[in-house]
């Protein structure tokens, strides 16, 4: 199951294991600001294939949207 | 939103986890991000001078005279906001402690407030600047509304 994760935790999982940073919220959203490297993996039109294209199954991924959504 | 997608990850079998706070708790703490938006923390004079709640009028007399923003702000030993000192308590006995002369309680904003909005209620409310702090109140600089607007009229 998915772990829930702080700024801190965050921070640890993407110094120490290259853990890769993806913001789920539209594109508009996205593009006003993102976390720094962040892929864009939007929940709205979910696609498997592009996940599975852009997401490295050896690296942690941290998903994130604007807050307690 | 979030948490559906790591758990659609997780089922896809990555090693998935969600930031809960989000965007939201990243920005107020002053982090660095990407993108287009103009935000308070990214224009701030990070040069206000500070000094420990606990210190004497003595010891901070010079800075406070010499202070181009007209007060120093006082802080505790975490670096949070206590209050701020300005020239009216340069008439006060040099051994008068901060904490008896400082404005407790000054106004604060987060740095992940817009600066377009930001400056437009500091117009309407005739503040030439005000505090930036982090969601846990360390002291990240000061923002005065001149260099905010220079920047919003830059586009920088």
């Amino acid at each position: 199951m998915p772990a829930f994760i702080d700024r801190e935790e965050l921070q640890r999982l993407v110094e120490e294991r290259d853990a890769v940073v993806a913001e789920v919220l539209p594109r508009a959203e996205y593009d006003w600001a993102h976390l720094p490297g962040a892929v864009h993996l939007p929940l709205r039109g979910w696609d498997v294939e592009r996940v599975r294209a852009v997401l490295d199954r050896d690296r942690p991924v941290i998903v994130y949207c604007d807050d307690y959504q | 939103m979030s948490p559906r997608a790591a758990w659609r990850l997780d089922s896809l079998g990555f090693d998935a986890y969600d930031y809960v706070a989000g965007k939201a708790d990243w920005l107020a703490f002053g982090l660095a991000y990407e993108g287009d938006a103009q935000l308070a923390g990214s224009v701030l004079a990070t040069d206000v001078p500070t000094c420990g709640f606990r210190d004497q009028l003595g010891d901070v007399r010079a800075v406070l005279e010499e202070s181009r923003f007209g007060q120093v702000v006082a802080l505790n030993g975490e670096g949070i906001v206590m209050g701020r000192l300005t020239r009216d308590a340069l008439a006060a006995p040099k051994d008068t402690t901060v904490d008896a002369l400082m404005r407790e309680g000054p106004a604060t904003v987060r740095p992940s407030e817009e600066l377009g909005r930001l400056l437009q209620r500091m117009r309407c409310a005739g503040i030439d600047g005000i505090l930036v702090t982090r969601s846990d109140g360390r002291l990240l600089g000061l923002l005065e509304r001149d260099r905010g607007e220079r920047a919003v009229g830059d586009g920088t």
